[in-house]
């Protein structure tokens, strides 16, 4: 059955009746318009259908948002956490000397054997490094951070120190600047200015004292010794190399200022050749003697 | 980007105005392809929520393609199909007032009973077209745009259905 295109037309209020009143089977198709002129559907209530709407929309913004928000949180705990133990820095050292660079560019020589934590996010809340072992620190002027240890905290104002911290003992040097130490199971505070030390064993007191070098004896660096006793420099030489020298012989008021090696004990035995015109006299292996010499 | 609140669709009462605007063409066409009331309310009701969930992205000229577009995705899930109900408006005339007999009148009962069946048996898809022009009054242009079909495509559907009707009336 074919069909006039002018039927769609009419059909569609584009064609006047006159102008498809002599097609095929326009009979039957003035029919079907006619009879489904009048047609309706049952109609739905649109008031309550759109109130149907309004409340679910609510629910689906409600449940959106709270998916979001739970989502967000997930999210923020996971980052957060994650964000966490990966920024924090932990440096164990075993036989071998480590420079750490804290988050403030303030630097750390991390003695062998021994440990040291921070975390590098929380830092800018929380200034705070965890010690066992020993350490130097030189800190950036007007640097403020903690250092924790076993048995204190050390609070660092700016300043170049070393700690050493073990089960044992707890000493700090403080070769520039200031220190101060709080004992955690007394809560006691010492402050610590250049050139002093503090010491602390379980077993015996407190005890404070001067530093007669500039820098740390293990960082195989050259220290410096101002008005230091020769008395002194003997006890500093035998026990950076682990020597015994007996000096006995020698007697003298002079006080030492110069410059040690940590490495060389040879070219320490020269120094104080030159310096106070003595004699020195391997015994065996690790034992030295100390003469005056009388040529001079 | 300037944002004007009042002209969002995320706003009350435009969302309101678009669905004044839009519910019952798309109402109407849920129901000419399924038959089933409660389906087509509750695709109504999803179209409108998914145009809701995206009111932020939808501008107001895209609203209208956005929702036959949604609608149309809902009924590809919708397989089954129910008789649709269709009815006479209460007191309608068809005749000039002349020919009143009897005879004629049954002859006209029985002719449109005849002719409601047939569009109830029609294909969802050239039923919808069919009554979307008759009852709604849509062009094939508006038709096209609500199916989500070419304009060809309506004219097709439309002819189609019109053939079949055609059959019957001639076989009375």
């Amino acid at each position: 059955m074919k069909q006039n295109e002018k039927i769609l037309d009419w059909f569609e209020g584009k064609a006047t009746e006159e102008d498809v009143k002599n097609t095929e089977g326009f009979e039957a198709y003035k029919k079907i318009q006619l009879y489904t002129s009048g047609l309706e559907v049952p109609k739905p209530n649109y008031e309550k259908l759109y109130l149907r709407i309004e409340k679910s929309k609510n629910n689906s913004f409600m449940s959106r948002n709270w998916l979001k928000i739970a989502a967000s949180v997930m999210l923020f705990i996971g980052l957060s956490s994650g964000i966490y133990f990966l920024s924090h820095n932990t440096f164990i050292t075993q036989n071998q000397i480590v420079e750490v660079s804290l988050p403030d560019h303030s630097l750390v020589q991390l003695a062998p054997n021994s440990k040291l934590s921070f975390n590098s996010i929380t830092w800018w809340l929380d200034k705070r490094v965890s010690l066992a072992g020993k350490a130097y620190f030189e800190v950036e002027k007007g640097s403020l951070f903690s250092v924790n240890t076993k048995k204190a905290m050390i609070q660092v104002l700016g300043t170049k120190f070393e700690i050493n911290a073990t089960e044992e003992q707890l000493l700090v040097q403080c070769f520039e600047g200031k220190v101060s130490v709080v004992e955690l199971t007394t809560g006691k505070k010492e402050i610590l200015l250049e050139s002093e030390f503090i010491n602390k064993s379980n077993n015996t007191n407190l005890k404070k004292g001067n530093i007669p070098f500039n820098l740390p004896l293990w960082l195989e660096k050259d220290i410096k010794l101002k008005e230091v006793e020769f008395k002194a420099v003997v006890d500093l030489l035998k026990q950076v190399f682990k020597v015994e020298i007996d000096a006995s012989k020698v007697k003298t008021n002079k006080e030492f200022s110069g410059i040690l090696s940590t490495l060389d004990l040879n070219e320490n035995f020269e120094t104080l050749k030159a310096t106070y015109g003595i004699k020195i006299s391997k015994l065996n292996e690790n034992m030295y003697i100390f003469v005056e010499d009388e040529m001079e | 980007m300037i944002e004007n609140q009042s002209d969002s669709i995320c706003e009350q009462n435009t969302f309101k105005k678009i669905y004044n605007t839009h519910v019952e063409s798309m109402y109407h066409h849920f129901y000419y392809k399924f038959g089933k009331q409660e389906w087509a309310e509750d695709c109504v009701q999803d179209a409108f929520i998914k145009l809701w969930e995206r009111c932020g992205d939808v501008s107001i000229p895209k609203a209208k393609s956005f929702l036959y577009t949604v609608a149309n995705n809902l009924l590809i899930n919708k397989h089954h199909h129910e008789k649709v109900k269709l009815r006479y408006q209460k007191e309608q005339v068809f005749t000039d007032g002349v020919d009143k007999d009897p005879l004629y009148l049954l002859e006209e009962k029985e002719l449109k009973e005849h002719l409601l069946k047939t569009i109830e048996k029609l294909k969802p898809k050239h039923r919808s077209v069919f009554l979307l022009n008759r009852i709604n009054g849509k062009t094939y242009v508006e038709i096209a745009e609500i199916e989500g079909i070419s304009v060809k495509a309506v004219e097709k559907r439309m002819s189609l259905a019109l053939i079949e009707l055609r059959k019957v009336i001639e076989n009375i």
